[in-house]
This record gives C-alpha cells, sequence and structure tokens, in this order.
C-alpha cells in the first residue's frame, strides 16, 4: 500500500521514483522503514531519512521537516506519507516502551481515575468549552452528517450515507458527549506527497502547490502533552499557537483562507478547531455550522472530501491531500474559489499546521 | 497533614517509572491527592516530571493537593464497551457510568488540574467551577 502510493505520488508530480532522496514517517504506523522505502524506490541518493513521532498532530509536521530539509539545500525532493491499516498503529502507540514513553506515562495517572483513550481528551475538551460557548448535541449531529455529505461526493470516502435523527439522538452515548457516530471512521489507507525545489516543481508537467507557511508548536505547557492536555486550561491550544505562527509567516489574516482542513477525530474537533484557529470568532461554530458556512458552497468551507469522520482515520494526513487537490482544482468535491487552503492539527500538543497556495499556472 | 505538606522526595533519578511507581504508593497508602512541587522555586505541577518546569531544579517533592478544589472539566463514560477510540479500564467496568473529573485544587494558585475519579454521571445543569470534595 506504501509504495503504491509512494509511486503515485511520483508519477503525479512528473518525478522519477529515483530522484526522491528523501523520506519522512510517522514513528508509529502500518508501513515500511525510511530506508527501506528509498530501496524500493530505487533513490539513487539518501540525503534525510526521519521518523515523527505521534499521531494525529504530526500530520503538517512531516512536512515543516521536509521543508526544513529543501530550503537547506539538503534534500530535493522528500516524500511524505501515512499508512493506516486496522489498529495497528495504536498497539504499537500503546505498547510500553522506554525508549517511547509517550503515552504510558501519562497514563499511569489518568487510567486508575477511568481514562478511556483519546475520545476522553476531547470529551474534556468540550465539557471545558459548554462552559463558556453553547455548543448543543444538536451542533455535533449536523457536524457528522455535514461531513457525510461531503464524503457521498468523494469517490475515496467511506461513510456516505446521512445518520437519521432518530439514530443519531437515540444512540446510546459512550464517553462523554460522543455516540459511535461521533467518531472517526476506519479504512486502510495510505497517502503520499512530495515536497521538492521550486526549480523541480516548476518543471513539473502537473500544477504545483506552494507551501506558504508550516509551524509545529506544543504551547506553552508542554507538559500537558496529548492525553494529559485536559489537565491545564484549554481555552487557548497548542492549536492556537500553532495559527499565530502560520499567519504571521504567511503574512495573512484568517479571511485571507479560503477553505480550512481541520483534523476531525470527533465531529466536536472538528468545530472547536476551526475557532482555535481563526476560521470563526471563539464560541462561533455551532452558529456557522446552522447557517452553512462549513458546506462547501459556504463562506468557509471544512474539509469537503468528509475529513477522517467520514473518510477513514489517516491521523489527519489525507487533509493535506484533499488541500492540494483542491488548490489544483481537482478536487472530487470541488468547491468554487480555492486559492488558499490552511491545515489545521488537534488541538492537544504536539501538533501542527500548513498553510498552502495554488502555485502559479505554467506557461 | 495540611495542604501543600511534603510528603517525601520525588525519586527523579529513577525516571518516570520510579515516579509513577512513588505516586500509586503514596496515593494507596494514603488516600489522598498529590502532586510535585519544587523544593527550590515552589512551583507545583503535574502529571510530574524529572525536573521543575520553571527553574530546572531535580530537587521535587511530593506533596498533599488539599482536600478540596474546583471542577474544570470531566468526563461521563457511559458504556463499557470498547472500540478503537476508547477502552474502559478492566477495574472499573463494573463502576460504569463513572465519571473523570479534572479538579483545580484550592491550595494552589497554579493552574494545575489534578484527574480524579467520580462515581456516577455528571450532574446535568452543573457547570465549570462546581467545588469538589474527596471523599
Amino acid at each position: 500500500m506504501t509504495i503504491e502510493a509512494a509511486l503515485a505520488a511520483c508519477s503525479d508530480a512528473g518525478l522519477a521514483p529515483a530522484e526522491v532522496d528523501g523520506a519522512i514517517k510517522y514513528t508509529y504506523d502500518a508501513s515500511i522503514g525510511t530506508f527501506a522505502l528509498l530501496a524500493n524506490l530505487g533513490s539513487q541518493e539518501l540525503a534525510v531519512a526521519v521518523e515523527v513521532p505521534f499521531g494525529g498532530g504530526s500530520c503538517a509536521a512531516l512536512v515543516d521537516v521536509a521543508c526544513a530539509a529543501v530550503e537547506s539545500g539538503k534534500a530535493r525532493a522528500v516524500l511524505c506519507w501515512r499508512t493506516v491499516s486496522g489498529d495497528d498503529w495504536i498497539k504499537q502507540l500503546v505498547t510500553p516502551d522506554p525508549l517511547r514513553p509517550y503515552y504510558m506515562d501519562t497514563v499511569n495517572y489518568l487510567r486508575p481515575v477511568g481514562w478511556t483513550g483519546y475520545l476522553g481528551i476531547f470529551a474534556a475538551f468540550y465539557s471545558e468549552y459548554i462552559g463558556r460557548y453553547e455548543m448543543p448535541r444538536e451542533a455535533l449531529f449536523e457536524a457528522v452528517n455535514l461531513m457525510r455529505a461531503n464524503a457521498a461526493r468523494n469517490g475515496r470516502a467511506v461513510e456516505r450515507e446521512q445518520v437519521d435523527r432518530d439514530a443519531y439522538f437515540n444512540a446510546p452515548l459512550t464517553v462523554g458527549p460522543f455516540t459511535e457516530f461521533d467518531e472517526f471512521a476506519l479504512a486502510d489507507t495510505s497517502c503520499a506527497l512530495l515536497v521538492t525545489t521550486e526549480d523541480l516543481a516548476r518543471d513539473s508537467a502537473r500544477p504545483s502547490v506552494e507551501i506558504v507557511a508550516s509551524a509545529q508548536s506544543h504551547g506553552p505547557d508542554p507538559r500537558a502533552y496529548f492525553d494529559s492536555r485536559p489537565m491545564t486550561s484549554n481555552e487557548d491550544s497548542p492549536a492556537s499557537w500553532v495559527a499565530r505562527e502560520l499567519y504571521a509567516t504567511a503574512k495573512m489574516e484568517p479571511s485571507d483562507i479560503d477553505l480550512g482542513l481541520m483534523y476531525d477525530c470527533t465531529s466536536f474537533t472538528l468545530l472547536y478547531l476551526a475557532e482555535h484557529y481563526g476560521l470563526c470568532a471563539p464560541g462561533e461554530s455551532a452558529a456557522r455550522l446552522a447557517a452553512g458556512d462549513f458546506s462547501p458552497d459556504g463562506s468557509i468551507p471544512l474539509n469537503p472530501h468528509g475529513g477522517d469522520l467520514a473518510g477513514g482515520y489517516t491521523h489527519g494526513f489525507r487533509q493535506i491531500l484533499e488541500a492540494v487537490r483542491q488548490l489544483r482544482g481537482e478536487a472530487d468535491n470541488q468547491i468554487a474559489r480555492a486559492e488558499v487552503a490552511l491545515i489545521g492539527g488537534p488541538p492537544a500538543g504536539p501538533t501542527s499546521g500548513l498553510v498552502l497556495r495554488r502555485g502559479e499556472t505554467r506557461q | 497533614m495540611r495542604p501543600s505538606e511534603r510528603i517525601v522526595d520525588c525519586d527523579v533519578a529513577g525516571g518516570a517509572p520510579a515516579l509513577a511507581k512513588q505516586f500509586h504508593e503514596i496515593t494507596a497508602d494514603r488516600k489522598m491527592v498529590v502532586c510535585q512541587r519544587c523544593d527550590r522555586c515552589g512551583r507545583v505541577q503535574f502529571p510530574p516530571l524529572m525536573a521543575c518546569s520553571r527553574c530546572s531544579s531535580r530537587d521535587l517533592a511530593w506533596v498533599d493537593a488539599g482536600e478540596e478544589g474546583t471542577v474544570e472539566s470531566w468526563v461521563t463514560v457511559s458504556t463499557a464497551n470498547t472500540t478503537l477510540g476508547y477502552s474502559v479500564p478492566k477495574r472499573l467496568i463494573d463502576s460504569v457510568p463513572f465519571t473523570t473529573v479534572f479538579v483545580q485544587p484550592k491550595a494552589f494558585e497554579e493552574v494545575l488540574r489534578l484527574p480524579a475519579f467520580m462515581a456516577g454521571v455528571w450532574p446535568q445543569g452543573t457547570g465549570r467551577g462546581a467545588v469538589a470534595k474527596s471523599a
């Protein structure tokens, strides 16, 4: 699956696989190692091979690292990929290992008081959020169906049917405000993309997309990483810090963004992140969703491909591919005006984000 | 014991596993809510770290976090089922439904939300800032 995706990325970019000289992958996934992938591509030179740990927060971090390698002149064509197959990655993530104590550390303190895994983090954010703003379960229901409506127009998505109102509100609650419908879909998927120099991109017969800004952050309180995030204040999340850095680097305002590709492991995460990335004001997302602003024909479309919620979980990596397709005008559910896209990682650190812009048309 | 009273040195040299072991021993023996405090600058922190996040001192101690605080966030677990997204701790399966609360101890000014177990579902209509007392 990984090799297939890698070859498809090269073919799409009009680049011979042998020209790929860098490989960046997530630590926990279902694919082969960086060196093995380069060997399989027949890569003629190795400039950089890196693993980025962690999950959804790293979606744009891979590209951020690739940019550093390309901009420094170290590498010319860096392949970044994400392969998810069943629950392999989650088993790796929760297996105790002193060399990568990320997950089990926090679980020592959370598990005895009832911690359930990732869904609990977002349920805790929800509880804190509704102490400040309105977010009825009606909004979560609408978010699920918006993603499913978008997925229905995307040939690659898995959850394409609308959820009936009675089915949603009669479904038992699982963790916090969530039902089975509010969780991400599962799929066996591999996504790959290439980060290259400007001249290589210009030589390609295919339209390119410019990386205007990339950023990573764990916010000002790094002790509270991912699972332990509810142990600190979440009014301002690490995603807000990524957003500020992205806008500053890109010299843009949220109003310059044409579409948002948000990490959406739950229905709530999608709406919460739209606020943290400034695509609407704090507390406004439920009303903006109800007004249709996040729909493909709305003022700021979100995840026109249906996201991971309806498309199948990729730790948000699929969002980057969709942004590229939208900016090239090649998406299944193409929106009308797509010049600038923002990709936003989760509201628990470490997290990352990207601003991409449609490349100049080849003369 | 008074809130914020020093209990014992943190075994920072033993790393994350040693800190977790100490935490479980103290909470089991003394039935109290604890966190970590820097002997040098007085910063309190949780989850525990191997150095002070403000002054980098390695002289850290476990301290009593008191019996009262305000609930800043909560998660009610309504099912014992399991999906990829969640699994209920085995020891708590018979306690479903239950709630994990995140409590800001009254004894400290720093933002510090200690996770704690609450029996039953979160009472509807109760918002952030509810007073929590350890039992």
